[in-house]
């Protein structure tokens, strides 16, 4: 699981996703995103060997708005937890959660020195 | 409460209705984005409610199908359905279902709320601010408010003020062609409201229309629109020769009164008209033939020649017996159903079949709300017989329809 930076997030994502680069704006959604995905992350970990249908819900709204940001490497993770629990294997979706932890432990960082970049 | 803070833009006045139901944060602060300013964003179901408590005009959904507690199909079931029931007519809002299920997920959602009366856009997740914006914009112009004009706040107009604005004459008519497909003819014209403010601006029907379908204003407003568009037909007869049908909106407070099929007959004698050239379209919201009377109205102005279409096919009353009763010689298919022969293999089979059933019972299919070329090229190849919509010519005052009229004969001469 060595990712480089650029294949875990893209900065030019929530730009486009926006049409504006206002850095009061992107640092606002930057923000949303972060402290929303944060309880999701939570919430995932927590259903995880009981209830594969609410991460289900979850995976699949943290994959929408992930990809409007630019999470590129936790968009993946979470199409591959959908897939494993479509396909019912219970360990692969346990290494998946915890992939998809590490992952988002990495994004966070990026996205908070992007917010740090922004308002320099 | 917002969790972005956008750039501080005075309300504007005319600013149009935005209820986001979503539960990603994320998606409800890009659509604050996208709809600033413009729009007045609501984003809780409270909105819907007081609405529906205060008949006020609705607007636009912006609906995510998967959230906790009520999904997008218990809001479409229960409050957009409620919304229905208190029989705001005409004032429906344009629903744009936003999502990343599959689409026949989608695609359910979409056919459930057309079923309850809905325009139905359809936006899939992930989407920008930009995309959201265009969708906004077909939003606006797909039924909501009046098509083709800014974004207008449209109270729904009280009682007196309808009055007011019927005895100053302020309701005009507007027109919109439609071409048969296999003569590429000008085969018709369909008469459609609009309220003319005094400051200039056209107001579309969301405002009026409770009015206008209702008990005690129908039956005047279908007999005033009819005389005030019946000359400007008649100018296009003596003008260019044109022997094309007229097509008026009847609600069904006009067919059940007892003497509304003579006062019709008495205005074609008086504007010398061919009753064999009017088409009485009837709206599905309300299942127009079920009383006697206007059964019996309605049998009255068959006798005379005049013909009855089925309008707005798919979005209100199921049409499949109303289609058996011989009654109707037309279908006018919504939009929503024609949009899907481009965008849904599902609904472009349902709307092939309808188009072909009608075929075999020699009853005469409009597409309406044609938009654009490839609308225009799959409705040919669909098989309809009729065409009406943008990409042919929005709805006009009856000036520019001459105009439009005038036009289209010279290029037809030049070829």
């Amino acid at each position: 699981m060595n990712y480089k930076y650029y294949e875990i997030f893209d900065t030019r994502s929530l730009e486009v996703t926006l049409g504006t680069g206002d850095p009061q704006i992107l640092v606002q959604f930057y923000e949303l995103f972060v402290n929303h995905t944060d309880s999701l992350i939570a919430d995932i970990s927590n259903d995880t060997g009981h209830d594969n249908g609410a991460i289900l819900n979850l995976t699949h709204k943290l994959k929408s708005s992930g990809k409007s940001l630019g999470a590129v490497a936790l968009t993946v993770c979470m199409q591959d937890l959908e897939s494993a629990i479509h396909a019912g294997d219970d360990v692969r979706v346990a290494n998946l959660v915890q992939e998809m932890s590490e992952l988002w432990r990495k994004t966070r960082a990026i996205i908070r020195e992007e917010i740090r970049r922004i308002r320099q | 409460m917002s969790v972005i803070a956008l750039p501080t833009v005075a309300p504007e006045e005319d600013a149009v209705s935005l209820v986001v139901l979503d539960d990603d944060p994320f998606y409800v602060e890009l659509a604050r984005f996208a709809a600033n300013p413009g729009f007045e964003v609501r984003t809780s179901v409270d909105a819907l409610r007081t609405k529906t408590a205060e008949r006020t005009a609705p607007g636009i959904v912006l609906l995510d199908l998967e959230m906790p507690g009520e999904s997008g199909f218990d809001v479409i079931t229960k409050h957009l359905s409620e919304l229905a029931t208190v029989d705001i007519h005409g004032q429906m809002p344009v629903v744009i279902i936003s999502s990343g299920m599959k689409e026949d997920i989608v695609d359910l959602a979409s056919k459930l709320a057309i079923l309850a009366g809905y325009k139905v856009l359809r936006l899939s997740k992930p989407y920008s601010a930009g995309k959201l914006r265009n969708m906004l914009k077909r939003a606006v112009s797909a039924g909501c408010l009046p098509e083709g004009q800014k974004p207008e706040h449209c109270p729904v107009m009280s009682a007196p003020d309808y009055e007011s604005a019927l005895t100053g004459g302020l309701f005009v008519p507007y027109f919109q062609p439609q071409i048969c497909l296999n003569t590429e003819q000008v085969s018709g014209v369909e008469v459609l409201a609009r309220l003319q403010r005094v400051d200039g601006r056209t107001i579309g029907p969301s405002a009026f229309v409770h009015h206008i379908e209702s008990d005690a204003y129908g039956v005047e407003f279908a007999l005033y629109m009819l005389e005030k568009a019946l000359p400007v037909v008649r100018f296009l007869e003596r003008t260019y020769r044109w022997r094309g049908k007229l097509s008026i909106n009847i609600p069904q407070a006009a067919l059940e009164n007892r003497s509304f099929a003579r006062e019709l007959t008495d205005r074609l004698v008086l504007f010398d008209f061919p009753p064999s050239r009017l088409i009485c379209e009837l709206t599905e919201r309300r299942n127009a033939l079920a009383l006697r009377q206007a059964l019996g109205n309605t049998g009255n102005l068959l006798m005379r020649g005049i013909e009855f279409s089925i309008d707005d096919f798919g979005t209100g009353h199921s049409s499949i017996e109303r289609l058996n009763s011989g009654v109707f010689n037309e279908l006018k298919v919504d939009r929503s159903f024609v949009r899907d022969l481009v965008g849904s293999p599902i609904g472009s089979e349902i709307t092939r079949a309808i188009v072909r059933a009608c075929s075999d019972h020699d009853i005469r299919t409009v597409a309406e709300g044609v938009e654009n070329p490839a609308m225009l090229a799959a409705v040919i190849d669909a098989g309809f017989t009729h065409v009406q919509g943008y990409a042919i010519c929005p709805p006009v005052p009856g000036g520019k329809l001459i105009a439009w009229m005038d036009r289209k004969n010279k290029a037809t001469r030049k070829l």
